[in-house]
């Protein structure tokens, strides 16, 4: 059945969710709606561990294990660091520049 | 390695995937409630995670990427991973969002600021580049799968006809509900007996990451009274 | 096991229906007649002055920055609690080592008077 919820569509729907993220990523230019992308495009590589942890349970070589669960809890801890401090430079970019337009953080340009 | 070449039976494959999706048809749909979930969320996902990279403004932003992130827990929760599921609820939704709500209010943007967008090209550009890592994740898929088969025949030339993806006819919760459910599969029991043992060392450096990351904004975000020249009034007491 | 979600589901349902019920009946039952005075913020009777979208003071968001990274820190306990009994002593070992690296933060953070208001 081509139509129910397998492994192909999930891994589909990340995928989707990965192109928007990189979408937002090269065509927004306020930082953070770019920060958010970026966030997005977590989120999918985090829905791509869980369906092949998910999916490897189901196989029937397969063993019910939950490593891609620990992957992905791991790495919503990590984000959740990397927001607050991605946050913090955002918030010290605005108060020297004024701006947060991703295109005039160019100082560190050769 | 994975070369240009494979893109081609990946793309190959994606053809014949939509044209069996076509034939098939909507009489022979052997549809389930897990199929319908999935569907339903993974249109609102999808909406919503465009109306984040449309959106003007980006308080519309946040509170779609809201949407988006509370739709993400329902497909968790859909793959039977309960834990994650409420982690995605409280941390992302919860946590994060909060956080950069707060730093939208925090920073004071300009009207003409927030409309600015690039040029369309490079819109296109990563539409392209988006789709070409997909391609890629299917082409490294197979290609694994053709060297698996290489290996049990004992050559090293790929196999003419590989099969398809493992798994990928059936619905997830059609398959096997019963063996998951008896190895409590993504419960927080689960969760916890592998994070505090398997995975005690990365629980461990979890927590001084955590440190890092509580050092680091207090170290980046406090104000610093001397260096500050007269008249700017960032972070005085401006709100009544 | 996934029909345990059903009450979950239900509650989203009648809360998302709630909301949307109610917008759409007072749109679709009351009265409009807009006055410029009546879609101008209202500010206690006052003529607004400035713009909604105040900025606040970054106090704010330390405090809220804090509070992430210790919330993180809870979602690790949930785990450890609810196994608590089967992990044992060592169990108990490795979240104080876990809850003492933090301390260590929080000290820092005290110190440093980040918790302070003026």
């Amino acid at each position: 059945m081509m139509y129910n919820a397998g492994l192909f569509q999930y891994l589909s729907l990340a995928g989707v969710l990965f192109i928007l993220g990189v979408f937002g990523v090269l065509w927004r230019k306020n930082a953070i709606i770019v920060f958010m992308s970026i966030e997005l495009m977590l989120n999918a590589a985090n829905l791509v561990f869980v369906t092949f942890s998910r999916f490897m349970a189901s196989h029937p070589d397969g063993y019910v294990a939950m490593q891609g669960h620990m992957f992905a809890f791991m790495s919503m801890v990590v984000a959740a660091c990397e927001v607050a401090v991605g946050l913090a430079i955002i918030v010290v970019i605005f108060r020297n520049k004024k701006t947060i337009d991703v295109d005039d953080m160019n100082l560190l340009k050769g | 390695m994975i070369s240009l070449e494979s893109y081609i039976p990946a793309l190959a494959f994606l053809a014949e995937a939509a044209a069996d999706a076509v034939k098939t048809g909507a009489s022979e749909m052997n549809f389930g409630a897990g199929d319908f979930f999935f569907y339903l969320f993974a249109v609102i996902a999808v909406f919503s995670a465009f109306m984040v990279v449309t959106a003007e403004s980006p308080i519309s932003s946040a509170l779609f990427l809201v949407v988006t992130f509370f739709a993400m827990a329902a497909i968790y929760a859909l793959l039977s991973a309960h834990f994650l599921a409420v982690i995605q609820v409280l941390v992302y939704a919860g946590a994060i969002m909060v956080l950069f709500l707060f730093v939208i209010m925090l920073l004071d943007l300009r009207k003409e600021e927030l409309i600015e967008k690039r040029h369309w090209l490079l819109g296109a550009v990563g539409f392209v580049v988006g789709i070409a890592l997909v391609v890629l994740m299917v082409a490294s898929f197979r290609l694994s799968q053709n060297v698996e088969v290489a290996v049990k025949s004992g050559t090293d030339q790929e196999a003419p006809d590989a099969a398809k993806f493992p798994a990928i006819q059936e619905s997830a919760d059609q398959i096997d509900g019963s063996r998951i459910e008896a190895a409590r599969f993504g419960t927080t029991r689960r969760v916890s007996k592998h994070l505090f043992r398997e995975y005690l060392f990365p629980f461990e450096v979890a927590s001084l990451l955590l440190l890092v990351g509580i050092i680091g904004v207090v170290v980046i975000s406090r104000r610093r009274r001397r260096r500050r020249p007269p008249g700017e009034v960032i972070d005085e007491e401006g709100a009544s | 096991m996934t029909g345990q979600y059903i009450p979950i589901l239900c509650a989203a349902v009648v809360s998302v229906g709630l909301a949307a019920g109610m917008l759409l009946l007072s749109r679709i039952l009351g009265p409009r007649n807009l006055t410029k005075r009546k879609t101008s913020t209202y500010e206690c009777g006052v003529e607004p002055t400035g713009s909604t979208r105040e900025r606040f003071p970054i106090k704010f968001y330390i405090i809220a920055m804090l509070f992430i990274l210790f919330d993180i820190e809870i979602i690790f306990m949930i785990p450890w609690a609810i196994e608590f009994r089967q992990l044992g002593f060592l169990g108990f070992i490795e979240m104080a080592v876990f809850i003492g690296v933090l301390v260590v933060g929080l000290v820092y953070v005290w110190k440093k008077g980040a918790l302070e208001w003026d």
